[in-house]
């Protein structure tokens, strides 16, 4: 389902493509096995990500286990959930980087952007974690 | 995480936050949608003269610039991409 995602985000931008949305209500038992709490994951999946096959929202951060995975948060961890503005910033992180350049193996240079939210976010937010870029335009 | 980052609507403009919420809405996309003004992220990663699209671009933990421009030759099969994000 993670691969979906990545793919659909991707599709999303190339030229002429139709839109593919999301399916956020995937159907486990077409993937095999019983999906007991409804969210999307078999109590299969469940088992093996360590969420609760009983309860539809594990970390109780208001996302559907099956939801948190589509996207690629944690569905363990309720301070990681679909983005929804106000991009948590792990200052300690942001403040110790230092830009180096903008080559395979640099630390690349800080950006401000603009999201859907109309809030800004700089690219040394995203410090954490492993981030892909996917640049297109409407056109 | 993935980021989408848009470079210009359908007039060659910057997308203003309305058409960036469109653009998540009309997809699916709940991970951040951004504008880049002025290709400033696209062009800063470019191998060449010119650059496809889309193109991906993969940063690391640290900000660490891992790989650019996915038009180019030798990049990540969709399945390291996912590992890298996902760390599975």
């Amino acid at each position: 389902m993670r691969r979906h995602f990545v793919s659909v985000v991707v599709g999303s931008l190339i030229m002429g493509c139709e839109p593919v949305p999301v399916d956020l209500n995937f159907d486990a038992s077409a993937a095999g096995g019983a999906d007991s709490d409804g969210d999307g994951l078999s109590d299969t999946e469940e088992n093996e990500l360590g969420t609760d096959p009983n309860e539809s929202d594990s970390d109780g951060d208001g996302w559907l286990d099956g939801e948190e995975v589509d996207v690629g948060s944690d569905p363990t961890d309720e301070s990681d959930h679909p983005y929804t503005g106000g991009w948590q910033i792990d200052a300690a992180c942001r403040d110790g980087i230092e830009a180096t350049g903008n080559s395979v193996g640099d630390i690349t240079d800080d950006t401000s952007l603009s999201d859907q939210y109309g809030e800004e976010v700089h690219l040394h937010d995203f410090c954490e974690r492993a981030v892909l870029l996917v640049s297109g335009a409407f056109w | 995480m993935i980021i989408s980052l848009l470079a210009e609507n359908d007039s060659g403009s910057t997308p203003t936050t309305e058409e960036l919420a469109s653009w998540a809405d009309d997809y699916g996309i709940s991970t951040p949608v951004v504008a880049d003004d002025g290709w400033t992220i696209t062009y800063r990663f470019a191998t060449g003269s010119s650059i496809g699209l889309p193109t991906l671009h993969l940063i690391g933990p640290g900000a660490e610039v891992i790989a650019v421009d996915s038009t180019s030759e030798g990049w990540y099969a969709e399945t390291e991409i996912e590992s890298l994000l996902y760390g599975e």
